[in-house]
């Protein structure tokens, strides 16, 4: 029974992996994305997920974990609820010229009239039932709606970054730490700490001048193909992939100095095969812990990239909504935020029992 | 332990550090001494000469309003050095001592606190930093804006910034409970205390000095990313972020008035970033035998 989870699980791993390269690569060069392709991709990850967590005897955990995430997710949406009521000042106060009548009637339509603990009720009777409610600013426009078209752009966008980050942080913290005290490791090191310093709103403009109007190879603006998603991407990218730089050369070196190492070299290991094996597994787990936060900040960078290139996704909707107190967007995007990143905590927490069986989740 | 004045040697003989150091000072007496040594005031306005090049009396020229840029930024960086320091002090306090606390007792209490976190950390910072700013605003009455800016951007910095940093000393903690080192001083009779601020703390410094380099700098980050998006501080009073936000929509026209705040900006990032660096080499006695 053993033998077959692992045959299943060694066919299937490659499969949800080279499934998700291809779909990012397709949608990546703008070509349609075909329904299969995310059907063996949900279907072989959700099966990989099961055999690890069976194999680890996780499953109450996990389900302990989701529960927890309802939650917390009732939590966040009642404080935020609370605190945006408790702020004065309504969502049609802007509005001159409005007749008594037609502002009651306005806050009639959106339950504004009633009291705050009714309000709260009727919110979270129509979020039981996956109703966000109905923009106060977009009339006649649900919530669903809006986050149906802004969503996956702005998903795109913080994939694009992720891949950016990793592909690019850990090869150039590895490599750096294998030449220590070099001219590459020096160099590398500057180049990350500059990347780490450069705000995005800075170096933004200066790759839309540079890169579309000088050169003239990117477009400076939108999200409507290839040449659109590069320098959004790289942008949102660049910090994040400067920090995994810094955070794996300096526990790669931090873990240098552990004993096992010592051991492993005493037996007479080849180099090489210490550093891949003993030290690579090991050096990977601040990067992990890291890579929460990173993802929550790729998520909030996306305000600013989406405000400079004018990409059409939550981040825009987001500040819009504060601005206009648009309460049912704020709430509605505050939640998908929330759920996006509580199950990143989840797959992160997961991925450390994975590379430190020491640490027990229970 | 070292001594200090060993201390002060390293500090003088790792030069990038040392220069560092320097700037940030330089860059700190700037801001204290900012009414002092601009040449006029933030909001001065010339408007004959609006958007001039630099000249002897504009060393930077003029905005678009006929504001001495070098003003500007030389009052600019008051707020990003206070909201920067300040709040990594703070935050950092909050966030050591949570931290260990929490990975050091485990159990229940462990989960009540980091369940407390997660629901911290699962509202975006940006957002949460917004709507926490936000109540300040409407609840607290100050009367300078200015200064109710400076306020509420620390406040609400701080009250948001300090989970990060929890999580990793939480971590770290857990996993340095399970090595020899903590098992040998508890069976020699050791005190929770002790192990915890003797033992533990020593051995998980190089993180805590690493997310404190990263701390300042992406303090400063987010007042100037507030301040762009428009909900920090605003025109005509002047920081950073303001400045940036006032100049990138024209910049193939004038791209010194994005350049220059965006180059302090940069600079003073990397200064506080290399000179953390330098500081952990300097402390972390792991590290050290090493290089």
């Amino acid at each position: 029974m053993s033998s077959f989870f692992s045959w299943i699980e060694k066919l299937l791993g490659p499969t949800s992996l080279i499934s998700f390269f291809t779909l990012t690569g397709l949608s990546f060069f703008y070509y349609k994305i075909p329904f299969f392709l995310v059907f063996i991709f949900i279907i072989s990850s959700l099966v990989c997920f099961f055999i690890f967590i069976i194999k680890k005897n996780l499953l109450l955990y996990v389900l302990g974990r989701i529960l927890e995430a309802f939650l917390t997710l009732f939590i966040v949406s009642s404080l935020t609820f609370l605190l945006l009521r408790g702020l004065p000042g309504g969502p049609f106060d802007q509005e001159k010229n409005l007749a008594p009548e037609i502002q009651a009637n306005i806050e009639k339509k959106y339950h504004l009239d009633k009291s705050l603990t009714w309000q709260y009720f009727y919110y979270m009777k129509g979020l039981s039932r996956g109703y966000l409610g109905e923009s106060y600013k977009y009339t006649d426009r649900n919530i669903s709606d809006i986050l149906k078209d802004s969503l996956p752009v702005s998903i795109q966008l913080g994939i694009y970054a992720l891949i950016i980050a990793f592909a690019v942080g850990i090869p150039l913290g590895v490599f750096a730490a294998r030449k220590q005290n070099t001219f590459f490791d020096q160099s590398s090191m500057l180049l990350s700490i500059s990347g780490v310093s450069l705000p995005s709103f800075v170096i933004a403009p200066i790759f839309i001048l540079f890169f579309s109007f000088y050169l003239g190879w990117l477009e400076p603006a939108l999200w409507e193909g290839t040449l659109f998603y590069i320098l959004p991407s790289v942008v949102l990218g660049l910090r994040p992939a400067s920090i995994i730089a810094r955070l794996t050369r300096s526990s790669i070196l931090d873990i240098l100095s552990h004993d096992y190492v010592r051991t492993a070299r005493a037996k007479g290991l080849n180099e090489t095969s210490i550093f891949y094996k003993h030290i690579l597994k090991n050096a990977f787990l601040p990067v992990l812990t890291f890579s929460a936060p990173l993802i929550a900040g790729i998520l909030t960078g996306s305000f600013i990239i989406e405000k400079i290139f004018a990409i059409p996704g939550l981040g825009q909707h987001f500040i819009n909504s504060v601005t206009n107190r648009d309460y049912p967007l704020i709430l509605g995007t505050v939640l998908i935020y929330s759920s996006l990143l509580i199950l990143s905590n989840l797959i992160v927490d997961l991925l450390y029992t994975y590379f430190d069986p020491r640490i027990k989740l229970s | 332990m070292k001594t200090t004045k060993n201390f002060y040697e390293k500090l003088y003989q790792n030069k990038v550090c040392f220069y560092c150091g320097l700037f940030i000072i330089l860059i700190s007496l700037c801001a204290l001494l900012a009414p002092l040594i601009s040449p006029y005031s933030f909001d001065q306005q010339f408007p004959s000469k609006a958007l001039e090049g630099s000249s002897l009396k504009h060393w930077l020229g003029t905005d678009h309003l006929g504001r001495d840029l070098l003003s500007r930024m030389i009052y600019g960086s008051r707020m990003s050095m206070a909201v920067g320091i300040f709040t990594a002090l703070i935050s950092t306090f909050l966030g050591v001592l949570y931290g260990l606390v929490s990975g050091w007792l485990g159990g229940f209490t462990d989960r009540i606190l980091m369940r407390f976190i997660d629901i911290m950390f699962s509202i975006p910072t940006l957002v949460l930093l917004i709507l926490v700013k936000v109540l300040f605003d409407s609840f607290i009455v100050i009367e300078h804006p200015e200064l109710k800016a400076l306020a509420g951007t620390l406040v609400a910095l701080s009250l948001v910034s300090w989970a990060s940093l929890a999580r990793v000393v939480r971590a770290q903690v857990l996993q340095s409970k399970e090595k020899l080192f903590v098992e040998a001083s508890r069976s020699l009779g050791a005190s929770s205390f002790r192990i915890i601020f003797i033992h533990i703390l020593p051995n998980i410094l190089s993180p805590i000095i690493i997310l404190i380099t990263f701390q300042i700098p992406s303090n400063i980050l987010f007042e100037s990313m507030l301040s762009f998006l428009g909900l920090g501080l605003q025109a005509p009073f002047s920081s950073w972020g303001v400045l940036v936000d006032e100049a990138w929509r024209s910049l193939s026209t004038y791209p010194r008035l994005l350049l220059a705040p965006g180059l302090m900006l940069f600079l003073t990032m990397l200064s506080f970033n290399l000179f953390g660096d330098g500081l952990r080499d300097i402390l972390d006695p792991q590290l050290k035998n090493q290089i």
